[in-house]
């Protein structure tokens, strides 16, 4: 059974709006990868990912966003992830991403941080 | 990452120079290894800052290097060891996890055993949810 749920709206024309929620551990990413991925890759868009419903993440999770983070940047996209627990933040911080997505404390913050 | 099957893996590295009495050590994407002393204190972490194996190939990579002293232990562990749900429901995290490292009986000498018998008996019954693996260095 899956741990995670997820919901995404569209901000502007450029960005989209992710929240996620639950455990990102086995079935958790299981439950939200393939959604996540096909909602964000194709898109055209930035992502901002709200995380403050998100009480873990795995190394399976790590990989879900280092992949889309990849498949953004190769036509110039950005992910921002925000609102990240003291515990997710220190794993986000562990797994040294910032050179690949940015990791910030709130919404505005995470948009500030995307491409223009 | 496209060419392994769109997955990545953290790595702890460290080789040791019995001569000098020197390691050196490089991680990527992985939490810290502890050198735990015969002085006492919190152990002590080893982590180099750079990020999970694939997920930017091509970058350099830092390495760090640190005098080992007479009587130590080197842990080195899988996320799996702390990142449990304890018989409370509270999520365990490193800081949870590595008291264990320096509460057991033997001291500096403490047994890879008796950390998973203690991180078995405070998660939740049934199978952990990842893997426990754990390698305990003595130098001597």
């Amino acid at each position: 059974m899956s741990t995670s749920s997820m919901n995404i709206t569209p901000l502007d024309d450029t960005t989209l709006a992710v929240a996620l929620e639950g455990r990102l551990d086995v079935p958790g990413v299981d439950g939200v990868e393939t959604w996540f991925t096909a909602a964000l890759v194709p898109s055209g868009k930035n992502a901002i990912v709200d995380m403050s419903g998100v009480e873990f993440v795995a190394s399976l999770g790590i990989r879900m966003f280092v992949s889309v983070a990849r498949a953004l940047a190769r036509d110039g996209r950005k992910i921002a992830l925000y609102g990240c627990n003291a515990q997710v933040a220190e794993i986000m911080e562990m797994a040294d991403l910032d050179k690949l997505m940015s990791v910030t404390a709130d919404a505005d913050a995470a948009r500030a941080a995307l491409p223009a | 990452m496209e060419t392994h099957g769109g997955y990545c893996f953290t790595t702890w590295y460290g080789v040791f120079d019995r001569e000098e009495r020197r390691l050196a050590f490089a991680s990527g994407g992985h939490h810290p290894a502890y050198l735990v002393t015969s002085l006492g204190g919190a152990p002590m972490p080893l982590r180099t800052r750079n990020p999970v194996m694939g997920a930017m190939p091509g970058i350099p990579f830092d390495a760090s290097e640190i005098p080992i002293p007479e009587t130590c232990r080197l842990h080195i562990f899988s996320d799996g060891c702390f990142e449990i749900t304890d018989r409370a429901g509270q999520q365990w995290s490193l800081e949870t996890f590595l008291p264990l490292l320096t509460q057991g009986p033997e001291g500096v000498e403490i047994s890879c055993q008796s950390v998973f018998e203690a991180v078995r008996g405070a998660a939740q019954p049934g199978p952990l949810a990842d893997d426990f693996s754990i390698l305990s260095v003595s130098f001597r």
